[in-house]
């Protein structure tokens, strides 16, 4: 991790592409009501949002937990095969912001390039229930994606995990209570991977670049922490309690062995990116097969941005999802 | 007026959501509450719910109709001489895009959240003038009456905001009568009320459809955020210790501040109304 630490020079500019410094300072609070609006606009410019014509969408509402009824959106290209792969997506935003059209953007690029069906989750956002809220609905998405395969014309043997930020940590945590509730499952669900894009994956907030990195574009210290206040209000946790929620916090897991192949991708200038790459190596430790990218010169959230630097990084993980799904390469 | 015992109240509103716990609030405190409603099945719950149910008296009233509410009005005064709270609180919301909501629609939410307002001023506030007692008209407006722009919210906020202003005129006016009665504006933010299913207050044929999947989805999103908001009873605990406070504006939540100076400011540099993308930006640009 040392050569992370020293990529920063005190009296110069991150080393980071300048495609990514138009990004908006992010600054975050814990104000509820100002998180919910914030919710309603980004709802209102998604709204004007269109899909590709190559692609068909459709909505499900299925159980999850307190009697939630929880959207799942399937996209997947028209005369896709039946029998096919499944990308269970969870979005990014902090846990408590919704989908935005970039999310919708990373839902049509998997569905269009990698031949699969994608189901994106529309989770409990935090501002409406904490933690485990959106974990509950990730899973329940799995699960019924799983039950349903059949019907929904996916192989079930062939199902992929995969999400950006909060995104990423909901499938890391999906991947491990996945493995831990086959146990006690007759027919077991066998992940295929685990895709973690710049996952949030350590609520203690405390590595070098999630202390480090107090100005950087998009993602902050302030950010990072403001997300899991929010994230894990009332947990005992969050009162003091020593006992950090595993399941929300997937780094703080003891036992890493038997989880599914990951695909860790970092951003360089991140809070995030220690947490991810010591994740990364833990899981290593564990001998689960991972493949580490770190995306350099990037930024939490690059993707906002097409430039070349969002395009080499996004192509290698596009390479690696049809690597592990057995497809050619990404035309 | 600190000592609510042996008071009378009168909610418009009352069966269901913020009114009905204004109504089982007041009658905790010992007040004679006369809860009104169109909603006959509504006011019954209330007096169910009620700590002390027999302090509350349940009329069925179209707040739409003046002649209605003035023969209430007179009920009222024939009971108790004196009206101490008075809740204009009935309201309903009808959202959708501008020019596609039917004027029946339009028509519907302004004679409930206006008219309604406007006719308890008109049968009531003359009565409490010539009664020998303090007394005070409370309006339930909304945040929505301080803040627009919201999309496919045109109906309702609309008639918000001229709640806000009815209500600031009649403080004004009454300030200058020398009888001991007062105004107050009730702004509540996100609370969890049935007013995003208004449509069961209504006969079947008139309800709504919205049409775009666009509306569907921005009706869910703000009715889910309300849902998630406070419980009508802490707003009927704030208002009534805003009412002790003797405070005109109500507000059981002030996190909108910060959007009504955005918009204040917007005005006043005369710009246009932000749009939602640099709505979005500021929201995430400065951490109002």
């Amino acid at each position: 991790m040392e050569n992370h630490m020293n990529t920063r020079n005190n009296d110069k500019p991150y080393a980071i592409d300048p495609a990514y410094l138009n990004f908006p300072d992010m600054t975050f609070t814990t104000n509820l009501l100002k998180l919910r609006f914030t919710n309603l606009f980004i709802l209102a410019t998604r709204l004007r949002y269109k899909w590709s014509k190559n692609l068909n969408i459709s909505t499900h509402k299925i159980d999850s937990t307190n009697g939630h009824k929880l959207k799942v959106i399937e996209i997947s290209k028209k005369g896709l095969a039946d029998n096919a792969p499944a990308l269970v997506y969870f979005h990014g935003g902090a846990f408590f912001l919704t989908y935005a059209g970039l999310h919708l953007d990373n839902a049509q690029m998997y569905a269009e390039q990698a031949n699969c069906k994608v189901f994106m989750v529309d989770y409990r956002l935090s501002t409406k229930a904490p933690f485990p809220a959106a974990l509950d609905d990730s899973q329940a998405a799995l699960e019924w994606v799983h039950g349903n395969a059949k019907q929904l014309g996916v192989n079930k043997e062939k199902i992929i995990v995969i999400g950006d930020s909060a995104g990423g940590g909901l499938a890391a945590s999906v991947a491990q209570l996945t493995h831990d509730r086959n146990k006690n499952r007759s027919e077991k669900i066998n992940l295929l991977a685990q895709f973690l894009l710049y996952p949030v994956c350590d609520c203690e907030t405390k590595t070098a670049s999630a202390t480090e990195f107090t100005d950087t574009p998009l993602w902050t210290t302030n950010n990072n922490k403001v997300m899991w206040e929010v994230y894990l209000r009332g947990s005992e946790y969050k009162k003091g309690g020593e006992h950090i929620p595993t399941y929300a916090s997937p780094v703080h897991r003891q036992d890493l062995s038997g989880l599914p192949p990951a695909y860790i991708e970092p951003t360089e200038f991140d809070p995030l990116r220690d947490e991810a790459i010591n994740y990364a190596e833990a899981l290593k430790k564990a001998a689960v097969e991972v493949t580490l990218v770190e995306a350099k010169a990037a930024v939490h959230g690059y993707e906002f941005v097409d430039c070349e630097t969002t395009t080499k990084y996004r192509k290698i993980r596009m390479d690696a999802l049809n690597k592990v799904l057995g497809h050619s390469s990404t035309e | 007026m600190s000592d609510w015992n042996g008071k009378t109240a009168v909610i418009t509103g009352a069966g269901s959501g913020i009114g009905s716990a204004l109504a089982q609030h007041c009658a905790a405190q010992g007040m004679h509450v006369i809860a009104a409603d169109i909603d006959q099945q509504g006011l019954r719950k209330t007096k169910s719910y009620a700590s002390k149910p027999e302090k509350i008296e349940i009329y069925t009233l179209d707040v739409r109709s003046e002649d209605a509410v003035e023969s209430f009005a007179k009920q009222c005064f024939n009971q108790h001489n004196e009206v101490n709270l008075l809740f204009n609180n009935a309201g309903v919301l009808i959202d959708g895009k501008s020019w596609e909501r039917s004027i029946k629609d339009w028509r519907w939410n302004f004679d409930v959240n206006v008219m309604g307002v406007v006719n308890g001023i008109h049968s009531f506030v003359p009565k409490m003038l010539s009664q020998n007692s303090a007394g005070k008209i409370i309006n339930t407006a909304s945040i929505g009456g301080l803040l627009a722009g919201g999309t496919y919210l045109a109906p309702y906020q609309g008639t918000k905001h001229a709640v806000v202003a009815i209500t600031e005129s009649l403080h004004a006016e009454l300030a200058l009568e020398s009888a001991p009665i007062t105004a107050a504006c009730l702004c509540p933010g996100d609370t969890a009320t049935g007013i995003w299913e208004s449509d069961r207050l209504r006969p079947s044929e008139e309800h709504n459809q919205l049409l775009s999947d666009a509306e569907q989805q921005m009706h869910e999103a703000v009715a889910g955020m309300c849902a998630n908001g406070l419980s009508p009873a802490q707003v009927a605990t704030a208002t009534f210790d805003a009412i002790e406070k003797d405070q005109f504006w109500i507000f059981p939540q002030d996190q909108f501040k910060p959007m009504l100076e955005l918009r204040i400011e917007a005005i006043l540099k005369e710009q246009q109304p932000p749009s939602a993308d640099q709505l979005l930006a500021i929201m995430l640009n400065n951490g109002l």
